[in-house]
C-alpha cells in the first residue's frame, strides 16, 4: 500500500479485513506522521503503549473472525476534554492539570467497544473557551496550510490531526462551533450533531444548554462511521438524493459581510448543488442578527457559572483571554441570560418552520478563512469584524436551535486556506447531512485536498 | 472597541452600564479589569440589541427547557487533591 495515512476509514477497514495490511501498520503511520507534524502542537499526549497493545488485541481478534465493525483498528484522537479512564483529563488547563479520569466518557467506550484505537488527547482552547487554540499551557497549535494562521478551536488540535492525516478522525465538542470552525479553517469535515443526540457525559462542559460532542474526518464519509457509533444509530439504507433536495438560502444574512473569497466560493457552492440536481429557495427568517447577540450571552454566562468557585480560588491559574472572558461573564443579569434563552425559542420555532419548506440550509461557515495568529480582528471591505463574534456568525444558528449543522470544505482562497460551508437541517437529520455532504464530495472529490505538509503531500 | 457596522441601539431600562457589571462582578485585581472591561465593552452592545428585541416579543414566550446535562465527574475534591 502506497500512502495508509490517504486512505479513507472505510477503504482502511476493508484493508485491514483483506490482509493487505494490518491494525500495527496504520497505527505506526499515525505515529509517525505525528512526529513529522510534532511541530504544530495538534496533540497533548500520545498513548504510544497502550495503542500498540491495542491494535494488536484488535488485530488477533480480526484474525480469529470477531469483527467489531468499521473502525476495528482505525487510530483516533480525542480532544482533551473527554475522559478517558486513567489519563489525564486537563481540558486544555493548569487547573485540571493533575486530574485524572477514573472512567470512559460514554463517547469513548463507544469508540473503544467499536474497536477503534484511542490514539491521544489533542490540544485544545483552554476550557474550550476561545476560538484559537492559542493555549497558554500547552502550547499554540498552528495551522497546517500555513503555520502563521490559526487552526482555529476550540477542537484545534483535532482538526490539524485529521488535516495532517496524523489521525483518520478525532472527535471535537461544539458549543458554539468548536467542531465547525476547525473543521472549515484546516479544509475537513465536522459535524455538530443537535444537542442530546450523543451523550456528553464525561466530558467537561463549556456552556450547559449548547455542549454537544461531534466526529471530525477528512470527508463525510467517515464522519459518518463515527457519528453511527458515537449515536448508537445504525447508517440508513438510504437517503433522499441531492437530485431531490430543497435547499434553502438566507439572502440578507448569508450573502453580506464575506472576503471575496468566501462569497464566490458560496456562489460557486450554490451552483454546484443546482448541477447536481437541488433546488435553491430564498427564505426570510427574522432577527437572525440576533443569534450571536444571544450565543454570546449564552456562552458568557454558563461557563462563568461553572467557573465562579475557581476564579475566586486559583484566578492566576487561568491564562490571561480565558480569565478575562470567565470574569465578564459574571457581568451578565440573569435578566439578560434568560431573555437570551426565550430568544432562542422564537428562533427554534422560525427554523422549525423553515425546515417545513426546505430540507437543508446553507451558508458559508466563516466569512473569513484562517485569521493570522495574535489577530483580534478582520477587515472586510470597510467593515471591522471580530474574530470571536465573526467567527459565531453562522455557527450560531444550530447551536441556537440545538438543530444539527455540519461543515464541509469547497476550496481555498487565494492565499491557500480552505474555505469552508455550513449545511443545516432539522431535528433528527444529522444521517442525512451526512448522506448529502458525502453525495456532494464524491461528485466533487476536487474539494477533499491535503495541506502542504510532509508525509501527505503528492 | 471594533466597529461592528451594525447600527447603535438606545439602551434599555434594563441594560447595565459597564460600571455597574464590574461591580456584580466583584472588582477583580487591577490588571484583570482592563482586559475584562475590553470584554465587557465588545459585548454591551450585543447585549443592548438583545435588550431591545426582548421589548418587542410577547410577554408569553417563554425559554426553551434547559436540558439537563448529566454531570461531569470532576469534583472540586477531586481537583483540590
Amino acid at each position: 500500500m502506497n500512502n495508509l495515512l490517504k486512505l479513507s476509514i472505510v477503504d482502511a477497514a476493508k484493508g485491514l479485513r483483506s490482509g493487505a495490511f494490518r491494525a500495527s501498520d496504520l497505527l505506526e503511520a499515525c505515529l509517525e506522521q505525528a512526529e513529522r507534524t510534532a511541530h504544530l502542537n495538534a496533540w497533548n499526549s500520545l498513548y504510544e503503549d497502550a495503542a500498540r497493545a491495542q491494535a494488536d488485541a484488535w488485530q488477533t481478534l480480526l484474525e480469529n473472525g470477531v469483527d467489531l465493525g468499521p473502525l476495528q483498528g482505525i487510530p483516533l484522537g480525542l480532544k482533551a476534554n473527554i475522559d478517558i479512564a486513567g489519563q489525564t483529563m486537563h481540558a486544555g488547563s493548569q487547573i485540571l492539570a493533575q486530574h485524572q479520569a477514573q472512567t470512559h466518557a460514554t463517547v469513548t467506550s463507544r469508540l473503544q467497544q467499536a474497536g477503534a484505537i484511542i490514539l491521544g488527547t489533542t490540544n485544545m482552547h483552554e476550557f474550550a473557551w476561545g476560538g484559537t487554540t492559542a493555549n497558554p499551557h500547552y502550547g499554540a497549535t498552528s495551522n497546517p496550510w500555513n503555520e502563521a494562521h490559526i487552526p482555529a478551536g476550540s477542537s484545534g488540535g483535532s482538526g490539524v490531526a485529521c488535516a495532517v492525516r496524523s489521525a483518520f478522525g478525532c472527535l471535537g465538542t461544539d458549543t458554539g462551533g468548536s467542531v465547525r470552525l476547525p473543521a472549515s479553517m484546516n479544509g475537513i469535515t465536522g459535524l455538530r450533531p443537535g444537542i442530546g443526540q450523543i451523550p456528553t457525559d464525561g466530558v467537561f462542559p463549556l456552556a450547559w444548554s449548547m455542549d454537544t460532542v461531534g466526529p471530525m474526518a477528512p470527508s463525510a464519509q467517515d464522519c459518518q462511521l463515527l457519528y453511527s457509533v458515537l449515536s448508537a444509530q445504525p447508517i440508513p439504507s438510504s437517503s433522499k438524493p441531492l437530485a431531490q433536495l430543497r435547499i434553502g438560502i438566507l439572502p440578507e444574512y448569508s450573502q453580506s459581510g464575506l472576503q471575496p473569497a468566501v462569497a464566490q466560493a458560496f456562489s460557486q457552492t450554490q451552483q454546484q448543488f443546482i448541477q447536481l440536481g437541488a433546488e435553491l429557495v430564498e427564505l426570510q427568517l427574522n432577527d437572525l442578527e440576533r443569534a450571536v447577540d444571544a450565543a454570546i450571552i449564552i456562552d458568557a454566562a454558563e461557563p462563568s457559572a461553572i467557573h465562579w468557585p475557581w476564579l475566586q480560588q486559583q484566578s492566576d491559574q487561568y491564562g490571561d483571554d480565558v480569565r478575562a472572558l470567565l470574569l465578564a461573564g459574571g457581568g451578565i443579569s440573569a435578566v439578560e441570560y434568560i431573555q437570551a434563552q426565550r430568544y432562542r425559542s422564537t428562533l427554534r420555532e422560525q427554523f422549525i418552520a423553515a425546515f417545513a419548506k426546505v430540507d437543508a440550509l446553507l451558508m458559508p461557515m466563516i466569512p473569513f478563512t484562517a485569521p493570522l495568529k495574535g489577530a483580534n480582528s478582520i477587515l472586510i471591505g470597510d467593515h471591522e469584524e471580530s474574530v470571536l463574534t465573526g467567527n459565531m456568525r453562522f455557527t450560531s444558528l444550530p447551536s441556537m436551535t440545538a438543530m444539527p449543522g455540519i461543515s464541509f470544505p469547497v476550496g481555498l482562497d487565494g492565499d491557500q486556506l480552505p474555505i469552508g460551508m455550513q449545511l443545516m437541517a432539522g431535528d433528527g437529520m444529522e444521517h442525512a447531512l451526512l448522506c448529502w455532504v458525502s453525495e456532494y464530495q464524491n461528485q466533487h472529490p476536487e474539494t477533499l485536498q491535503y495541506p502542504p505538509i510532509a508525509g501527505i503531500s503528492s | 472597541m471594533i466597529n461592528s457596522g451594525r447600527p447603535k441601539v438606545a439602551r434599555t431600562e434594563v441594560s447595565m452600564d459597564i460600571k455597574t457589571r464590574l461591580t456584580m462582578i466583584g472588582a477583580p485585581a487591577n490588571n484583570d479589569q482592563t482586559a475584562v472591561s475590553a470584554v465587557l465593552s465588545e459585548w454591551q452592545e450585543r447585549i443592548d440589541h438583545l435588550n431591545q428585541w426582548a421589548t418587542t416579543v410577547a410577554p408569553t414566550v417563554t425559554p426553551v427547557t434547559l436540558r439537563v446535562t448529566p454531570l461531569h465527574r470532576v469534583t472540586r475534591e477531586s481537583v483540590d487533591e
